[in-house]
Order: C-alpha cells, then sequence, then structure tokens
C-alpha cells in the first residue's frame, strides 16, 4: 500500500458527495434546493458518526476479528468483530495505520452512499426521516455487504469456498451505488411521486431549477471518484501504481463515453441533447466504470460507459412513463441501473485467471447476494422506520416546498417564481 | 387523521392486501438467493452452477416485479 496516495484519494472523496448533492439539488425544484443541501450535510454527518460508532465495528477490516458461521463444514464470514466505537484504534496497533485507513474511507463511502436516496426523495422526504434512514444505512446496510466484499468476507473468499473467483468491485459499484440506487428505489416507492406529477394519470415533466449546477457538479463528482475509485483499489485489491493511473484514465473514459451516449441517444430520440439526462449519463459511466476501475482495459471502460450512458437514458423514461416512479434526481437509473451493468461488465470484460464464465459466475452471485438479500432487507427497514418516522411531507408542504415547510425560509428569497408551469408529456 | 396524498391514503387503506403482495414479492427474493446459496453448496459442475444462479435470479426479479407492480397500481391511482 501506498499511504500518502491513498490519504489524497480518500480526501478527494467529499468531492464525489458535493458533485451529488449539487446535482440532487439542481434537478429538483428551487422551493426545496436549501433543504436538499443541508439534507446532504445531515446526512454526511450522521453517516461518519454512526460509522464510527457501529459501522466499522461490522465492516471491520481484512485480518480483523470477524464473526463467521459454520455450515456444511465450511467456515462463512459474515460479519466483522472489531470493538464498538472504533476503539480498538487506539488500544490495538498490530495492524499498523490499515485499520485507520480503512476507517477514513468508510466514513466518507458510507456518507456517499447514504445520501443517493436523497436524489429520489426530492421535494417531499422530511429532514428526520432522511437523519433516520442515512443512521440506519451508515449502521447495518453498508457495513454489512461492505463486509462481505472488502473485509474478506464470504463473497471475496469464493475460491477456498467453492473453487470460485471471488466477486469483485474495484471502486464500489456495488458497495456504493448499487446498495445506494435500491435505498433509492425504496425511498421513491414508500413516498409515492410528488403532488402533480401524476396528474390526471398522465406523467407530468418537473424540470430542475438550475441545470448549470448539475453539470458542474458533474466536473466535481469526476475527481471525487477518481479519489474513491484509486482509494479503493489500494486499500482492499492491493493495485499496483501502473494500475493506480489505469484506474484514473478509465474514470475519466467511462464518464466520457457515458455523457457522449446519452446526448447521442437524447439526440435521436428527442431531436435535441437533453442537458440532465447527459449528467445522468456522465455519472451512470463513473458508476458503471468503477466496479473494474484498475483492471479493464480503456476501450473495454470505454465500451461500459457507452452502454451506461444509453441505458441509463432509456432506464429514466421506462421508470417514470411505464413504472410511475417519481425519481426527480435519476438516482435509480444512474446508481442501481448503471452500478448493476458495471458489475456484469466485469464479468464479461475483466483479465480471467480460469474460465470466462467462472468469472461470470462470481459477478451473478454478487448480484444475486444483492437482490436477494440486500434489497429486502433495506425495504423492510424502511417501512418500518417510515411507520415510525413518517418519510412524506404533508400535503401543504409538498406545494409549499421543503424550504419553507422545514426551514422556514428559502434558498432564493429574491425570486418570485413558484408558478406551477408542469407541461404535461 | 389527514393523507399527505393520494397514494398514501390508497396504501393505508389497502394495508393487508399490499402487506401480502410484499410478503410474497420478499419471499420470492429470499428464495432465489437460498437456491444460489444451495448451488453453490451442493453442486460442482460450472454448467449445472451457473443454471441454477440464472434460475435463482429469475425468482428474484419475479419477486421485484411482483413488488414493482404493486407500487405501480398505488402510485398511479385507480383507472
Amino acid at each position: 500500500m501506498t499511504p500518502d496516495l491513498c490519504l489524497v484519494c480518500i480526501l478527494l472523496i467529499p468531492l464525489a458527495a458535493t458533485g451529488l448533492a449539487l446535482i440532487h439539488q439542481g434537478l429538483g425544484r428551487s422551493r426545496s434546493a436549501a433543504h436538499a443541501m443541508l439534507a446532504t450535510l445531515c446526512s454526511l454527518a450522521i453517516a461518519a458518526i454512526v460509522f464510527v460508532l457501529i459501522g466499522s465495528s461490522w465492516m471491520g477490516f481484512s485480518g480483523g476479528l470477524a464473526h463467521t458461521l459454520h455450515l456444511a463444514g465450511k467456515s462463512i464470514d459474515w460479519l466483522g468483530a472489531e470493538p464498538l466505537f472504533a476503539t480498538s484504534l487506539t488500544s490495538n496497533l498490530t495492524h499498523g495505520l490499515y485499520p485507520a485507513f480503512v476507517l477514513a474511507f468508510g466514513i466518507f463511502a458510507a456518507g456517499l452512499a447514504s445520501l443517493i436516496p436523497i436524489s429520489a426523495g426530492t421535494d417531499r422526504w422530511r429532514l428526520a426521516a432522511i437523519c433516520a434512514t442515512s443512521a440506519l444505512f451508515a449502521a447495518i446496510i453498508f457495513p454489512l455487504f461492505a463486509h462481505w466484499i472488502w473485509s474478506n468476507g464470504w463473497l471475496t473468499q469464493l475460491t477456498p469456498l467453492f473453487g470460485l473467483p471471488a466477486f469483485a468491485d474495484l471502486g464500489g459499484a456495488a458497495v456504493l451505488n448499487v446498495l445506494g440506487g435500491f435505498a433509492a428505489l425504496s425511498v421513491a416507492w414508500i413516498l409515492g411521486p410528488r403532488q402533480g406529477k401524476y396528474a390526471d394519470r398522465i406523467a407530468t415533466a418537473i424540470p430542475g431549477h438550475n441545470i448549470v449546477q448539475v453539470l458542474f457538479g458533474c466536473i466535481l463528482a469526476l475527481i471525487g471518484w477518481i479519489g474513491l475509485d484509486c482509494a479503493a483499489a489500494i486499500l482492499f485489491y492491493r493495485v499496483t501504481y501502473t494500475q493506480i493511473l489505469l484506474t484514473v484514465i478509465n474514470a475519466v473514459l467511462s464518464a466520457s463515453a457515458g455523457c457522449l451516449a446519452a446526448v447521442i441517444t437524447t439526440q435521436l430520440r428527442y431531436r435535441k441533447p437533453d442537458s440532465s439526462l447527459s449528467a445522468n449519463g456522465w455519472i451512470a459511466g463513473l458508476v458503471a466504470g468503477s466496479a473494474g476501475c484498475g483492471l479493464l482495459s480503456p476501450l473495454a471502460t470505454i465500451f461500459i460507459g457507452l452502454v451506461a450512458g444509453a441505458l441509463v437514458s432509456l432506464l429514466v423514461e421506462t421508470l417514470e412513463l411505464r413504472l410511475f416512479i417519481d425519481d426527480p434526481g435519476g438516482a435509480i437509473s444512474v446508481h442501481l441501473g448503471a452500478g448493476l451493468w458495471g458489475i456484469l461488465a466485469f464479468g464479461l470484460f475483466a483479465p480471467a485467471p480460469g474460465p470466462r464464465s467462472a468469472l461470470i459466475l462470481a459477478q451473478l452471485i454478487g448480484i444475486a447476494t444483492l437482490l436477494g438479500v440486500m434489497f429486502p432487507l433495506i425495504h423492510v427497514l424502511h417501512r418500518l422506520l417510515n411507520k415510525l418516522i413518517p418519510f412524506r411531507v404533508d400535503a401543504d408542504g409538498d406545494w409549499q416546498g421543503m424550504d419553507i415547510r422545514e426551514l422556514g425560509a428559502g434558498a432564493y428569497p429574491e425570486f418570485v417564481v413558484h408558478a406551477d408551469e408542469f407541461v404535461p408529456r | 387523521m389527514t393523507y399527505t396524498n393520494q397514494a398514501q391514503a390508497r396504501t393505508t387503506t389497502r394495508e393487508p392486501e399490499e402487506l401480502y403482495v410484499n410478503l410474497i414479492g420478499y419471499l420470492l427474493m429470499v428464495s432465489g438467493w437460498l437456491l444460489v446459496l444451495a448451488s453453490l453448496f451442493l453442486l460442482a459442475g460450472l454448467g449445472e452452477r451457473f443454471a441454477f444462479v440464472v434460475a435463482g435470479l429469475l425468482v428474484e426479479l419475479l419477486g421485484l416485479t411482483l413488488i414493482a407492480l404493486r407500487y405501480r397500481s398505488l402510485q398511479r391511482g385507480p383507472e
């Protein structure tokens, strides 16, 4: 491990959160802009504290303490067993700096993943419920799956356990993005659509209020994503210096390909490029490329980015028009759709040590685990939480805007714009 | 009690039916994963495992579709 480089990469990750925050508040309405940004800050703050106090114990680290389950003569490592409140950092120094690096990375990674659902709940999700959901995510959901993938859990031990290659997720396509995307889907279902979105059963376009901030957020997200991909690859896959440089190159290529694919797709479908979908294509490229960032060839990464960008444009439309899911920021399509594609693409294009089908099988096992264990867990926990702390703002707040309703002041007090200028599709 | 929107009102009034459908959806998703897990423990051949893992994924997708259709009917509103 190269400690200095790893530290620099970890310090870049907050820029990814800044980028995502600008994107989801820009794609929401102006009457909820301050609320969206405050929700992002609160989400990051709560995720950081809860992850250090509880989550880091369950995530653990490779070589650390873990709970194992003995089944059919095999030892399945399923949960970290480090002391709570990160006390081992000061009391047990046998592992050197590594646990501290994993903890620092985990703080930002848990925060980044926990703010993905905010994008799907923009304009109607209450601040208290956002905070509670972030705490749940950083305490239980993220550490559990992160342990399986990044802390020598059972999905990385497929070789000794079952003779298959290990499930691989170098930059967090599964651990951050697919988990965050599932949380976004769950939140969108629980909240229901914004008022006026499906009036008379016809989908109504509710345009974002600041596309400039959205596009600026994409540039910030690129820098943050490079840090995220490199830090995860260094910490959990011990990549070489050449592979770190390849990670940087691949991140830029996948984002570029994703954006261009979205521009072309929307040009072909709507006769003009759509800036918000193109921004989504950019992030989708980053997400899909992160699964195999340091191991894939640039050509394969460009292809992965192109598919992700085109896929997102189609998914956004399908979710909105066919499944009646109101996702203002496109988080489900971007993080869930592109994340799943990235995981599968790793199996298709990464260098395979044995038969190609074995590598694809390992990736499919990871996808099956996300779908069969993590999504039901996330959705059930969210539904229970919704009983305790109702997620949705009341009907007046929906029209009034979250800024006035929950914060008492708007983000742009000098504007007088709130006409409901929605255009039926 | 004031409902926050029509979708939530419908959710509350159809609670038992919704719970039942969602429960089946969750059970299908977990069953699909157990199928995947069983293939790893019980089968040795790559082709056999592949077939079972794909079958498990299809069962999971069936469960997800069931939940998605349920929410779709709630969010779209009555005919």
